[in-house]
């Protein structure tokens, strides 16, 4: 039986620089703009986390005309870097076929398929707003005292985040189908759908632990980080790293769970295959995917 | 795979601990880091309690459903004045509520503080009856607000015979009061009521017989004499009601209940009825009887409102003197009337907040208990007149929340979470920076141009100048100076000058003189690094002393490094100031500016070069108007390298959840 191919070095690094990029083009104006406040303090920018806040609370009054067009300018780029995501994102997904692809083959399989990949993710932001939306109006809906209120805003807040984390499961399944599989849209979301519920335990169990290690990479880096920022030169460096690696760990489990995602929609066409030996390979998924 | 499950729990719960164990680390830390209790100050011995001027025995008859008091009682009134009154004047201040052409609602300055412009109900108060000796005087004998044909929030009495000094009167008076939807700290909300300026209330009259009245502007609050109150408060008998003062007597009649409450040596009377309260109680220091009315089910937020409460009550009783009544009532309006909280009466303060802003480390419920509980001394203690003078009871109030919180909370008094600390004075400065120049701290509540500029300059202006002085000529001088203000004129009347002399006796002359010029001038100050020019250190050329055979020109002192800074002040306030300026080498060099002048030219010499140059290192001056120019690098960086990484980070965070 075959299974998908190891993660290899070079699409993941690829998508982790891709990050990395973006995080760099939204963060560098801002950080500019903060250095025309404290880059002359002596201290440079490690005065903004001193203890009671004095300079932080005057740099965002100094800049509070300025920063917001930053914003928006940072979130202009977070949602057009979200879409070109998609192209590293596929790349990754097509180099776990077990024929090994040459990254130059990857990527243009992700290009090929990045109109439908940029659809499925629309749809599923669509979707997360209407759960929230939904969530938020039986919030509103539900009468009580403060306590019952508190108890509803906190499931409401749980339930919310679950839900969308279910949804982001099905949308990578289905970006698996997409990328693997030449079938209609129809059929990519049904698929996606059928080969998350086929194991549905285990693909909870194998994301769940992907994306726990992926959050406590992120907390351990917001602590280490909110002790390290004070500092210069080594422990600056030291920041930087920490931060940089929560990234590569978020973009490690997310390969990873690609990966069980490919290895699992293998070993159902392969089911079908055995079954139905007849069967042309290219076929195969799509039966695999659209039966049972 | 229960192995597996097993351990995706096993990882949700370190994640879990982890964060436990950062917010116990924190916790730790802010205790730590919590001051011990103010010292021992030799305090004046504080006043004591008045005679009452006027003596109030009212009953309130609160209908429910129509939102409504029928009210009925009498008042004594003493002219303790020196001159003979023909006249009486009652504020009526809940007709600000009866229309879009009162005082208040004519206002154009509504905009940026306290709440909304117009309640959805009107509401106001209108007198039945109003007898002396018998004699109806309403409403032949009085006047609605002369002067202003649309306002109704005043009226003049004109009495049958003069009053003279030391002769009392007692005027008896029937009224209804419809109460507003809730609107600027008083009215309805479904079935809760916030019952405030409800009652014909009469104006304070100075020694020299004036009778210091005014319309209920928009901005404004209150003055009036010091009193006895003994006030019957008659609801349905499933209301829980607060109110000023205790609780002497309760009477059930079928389905309705009759409470009666009694107090001396207040200003104002209000009280709350509703049937949605729950209540929490406990004793405070001195034996004060703490009870808190709140929402039902939201008995963490209860409890962290009579902890801050209990800390107040001994923090300001050792800086101002003791809280002199039997009980203190706090009120925590339902969400629906957020606009009743963060309000002072005596005795009973109305809070605020949401139950999730703790967690968020927003510290906006302790922060609105402690500031509304600072106003039993500055506004009920020391009664000052809040309409001419909102910063004496609004300024001194914030700046004695600011010392309370930083005593409790530390660095993290403002806000605590997420990794930073920011303590209050930051954010009141930040808020006293933006209104620099607009106006003088020190006017009329009606002369401010908009409630921002008021919200501002009474509040964070003043509390962030009186936070310069401590910082820059003594805290404890300070403190000094502001719990003998305090205990002098508990029971009083002071003014500004009452505040600049308790100044100046306990802090100096310059700190006096400061305060002044930031008070009653538009006083303002911003220290800059105007220059600073590096040269080498050598012996300046040209030709000196006798031109057929000249000598060497004297090079300066020091090393073979030199660099001449200038220091400017710009504005009107002057306060001395520290410098720092350190070379490459890291040696570090200190400065004193007076502050006199327009600027200071430093000439300095190092071993190696001049790196950097910091005003203010310290941050005593916490008025300065811009800290930005107030420090060089000679190497000053293009890019915030720390801010770089952390926005970068945040940047994936979102990215994260956008586009996993």
């Amino acid at each position: 039986m075959s299974t998908a191919a190891p993660l290899r070095f070079a699409p993941v690094l690829a998508c982790y620089l891709y990050r990395a990029v973006v995080g760099l083009l939204v963060a560098l104006p801002m950080a500019m703009l903060v250095a025309s406040v404290v880059g002359g303090h002596p201290r440079s920018d490690a005065v903004l986390f001193d203890d009671g806040g004095l300079w932080l609370v005057e740099t965002t009054r100094l800049l509070r005309d300025t920063f917001p067009p930053l914003l928006g300018h940072g979130g202009l780029i977070i949602l057009l870097g979200a879409f070109g995501w998609l192209l590293p994102l596929g790349a990754l997904i097509a180099s776990l076929d077990p024929d090994r692809p040459p990254w130059r083959a990857s990527m243009q399989r992700a290009g090929q398929h990045f109109g439908r990949l940029s659809l499925l993710m629309g749809g599923t932001l669509v979707a997360r707003g209407l759960t929230l939306a939904f969530m938020v109006a039986v919030a509103l809906i539900v009468r009580g005292d403060g306590h019952v209120r508190q108890t509803i805003a906190v499931a409401v807040g749980a339930s919310t985040l679950v839900l969308w984390w279910l949804l982001d499961l099905l949308h990578d399944a289905m970006r698996v189908v997409c990328i693997r599989a030449d079938a209609s849209l129809g059929r990519t979301i049904l698929s996606g759908a059928k080969l998350l519920l086929r194991r549905r335990r285990q693909a909870v169990v194998a994301a769940s632990w992907r994306t726990a290690a992926a959050l406590a990479a992120f907390s351990a880096a917001a602590v280490l980080g909110s002790h390290l920022v004070g500092g210069a030169g080594s422990q600056l460096l030291a920041l930087i790293v920490v931060h940089q690696l929560a990234l590569a760990v978020h973009v490690v489990a997310r390969a990873s769970w690609l990966r069980w995602l490919v290895g699992a929609m293998i070993r159902d066409a392969e089911a079908v295959s055995a079954s139905d030996p007849g069967c042309r390979a290219s076929d195969q998924t799509a039966e695999a995917l659209s039966s049972g | 795979m229960q192995a597996a499950i097993k351990g995706s729990l096993q990882a949700l719960i370190g994640v879990a601990l982890a964060a436990g164990a950062c917010l116990l680390a924190a916790l730790v830390h802010d205790i730590a880091s919590t001051h011990a209790g103010p010292a021992a100050q030799p305090f004046v011995a504080p006043a004591e309690a008045p005679t009452a001027t006027v003596s109030y025995q009212l009953r309130a008859n609160l209908d429910v459903s129509q939102h409504r008091v029928e009210g009925s009682g009498t008042i004594r009134w003493t002219n303790t004045s020196q001159v003979p009154q023909r006249q009486l004047w009652l504020h009526l201040y809940l007709n600000a509520f009866k229309n879009e052409r009162t005082a208040f609602m004519r206002s154009t300055a509504s905009g940026g503080f306290r709440g909304s412009n117009r309640p959805s109900r009107w509401g106001y108060i209108q007198l039945r009856s109003l007898r002396i000796e018998g004699m109806q005087l309403w409403p032949s004998a009085t006047e609605l607000s002369p002067g202003d044909a649309e306002d109704e929030t005043e009226a003049r009495v004109t009495l049958p015979k003069a009053v003279e000094p030391g002769e009392s009167i007692v005027v008896e008076v029937d009224w209804v009061s419809q109460l507003p939807s809730v609107v600027l700290r008083t009215g309805f909300s479904g079935r809760f009521h916030m019952v405030a300026q409800w009652f014909p209330k009469l104006a304070r009259l100075e020694p020299d017989g004036t009778w210091a009245h005014f319309p209920f502007h928009r901005l404004s609050e209150f003055y009036a004499d010091y009193g006895d109150y003994d006030v019957t408060i008659e609801t349905p008998r499933d209301f829980v009601v607060g109110a000023t003062g205790a609780q002497v007597q309760e009477t059930v009649d079928g389905d309705r209940i009759a409470r009666r409450f009694t107090i001396e040596g207040v200003h104002d009377f209000a009280f709350t009825a509703w049937d949605g309260f729950a209540v929490a109680t406990a004793q405070g220091p001195g034996g004060v009887r703490m009870r808190c009315l709140y929402p039902k089910g939201e008995q963490a937020m209860a409890q962290l409102e009579l902890d801050m409460a209990a800390f107040g009550l001994e923090h300001f009783g050792a800086a101002y003197g003791a809280y002199p009544y039997e009980t203190l009532t706090l009120v925590h309006p339902p969400a629906t009337a957020h606009e009743a909280g963060g309000m002072e009466y005596p005795t009973l303060i109305t809070t605020g907040g949401r139950w999730y802003l703790p967690l968020l480390g927003m510290r906006a419920i302790e922060a609105v208990t402690i500031h509304e509980l600072a106003h039993q001394w500055f506004y009920g203690l020391v009664g000052s007149n809040e309409y001419r003078w909102a910063f004496l009871d609004e300024g001194l109030t914030t700046w004695a929340t600011m010392r309370a919180l930083e005593e409790r909370f530390g660095s993290g008094a403002g806000f605590d979470g997420f990794g930073l600390k920011v303590d209050h004075h930051s954010f009141l400065r930040a808020q006293a920076a933006e209104v620099w120049a607009n106006d003088q701290i020190a006017q009329p509540a009606d002369h401010y141009a908009t409630g921002a500029d008021y919200g501002r300059l009474v509040y964070s202006r003043t509390a962030t100048l009186l936070e310069t002085i401590g910082r820059v000529w003594g805290a404890d001088e300070l403190a000094l100076a502001l719990g003998n203000y305090a205990r002098m004129h508990r029971f009083g009347h002071p003014g500004p000058e009452q505040l600049l002399a308790a100044v100046r006796r306990d802090v100096g002359d310059a700190a006096a003189d400061a305060l002044r010029v930031g008070l009653l001038d538009t006083g303002w100050l911003d220290y800059q690094v105007a220059t600073v020019r590096h040269h080498d250190n050598v012996a300046p050329k040209g030709i000196y002393g006798d031109p057929e055979k000249p000598s060497v020109g004297a090079k300066v002192q020091g090393g073979p490094h030199r660099a001449v800074v200038v220091i400017r002040r710009k504005g009107s306030l002057q306060i001395p100031v520290e410098i720092e300026l350190r070379s490459d080498d890291g040696v570090v060099d200190r400065r004193r500016y007076d502050g006199r002048g327009s600027h200071h030219t430093i000439v300095w010499t190092g071993h190696s070069k001049l790196a950097t140059v910091h005003i203010d290192p310290e941050h005593a001056i916490v008025i300065d108007q811009d800290l930005s120019n107030n420090v060089f690098r000679r190497d000053a960086s293009a890019v915030a390298p720390r801010s770089l990484s952390h926005l970068g980070f945040v940047a994936q965070l979102v990215m994260g959840l956008v586009a996993p």
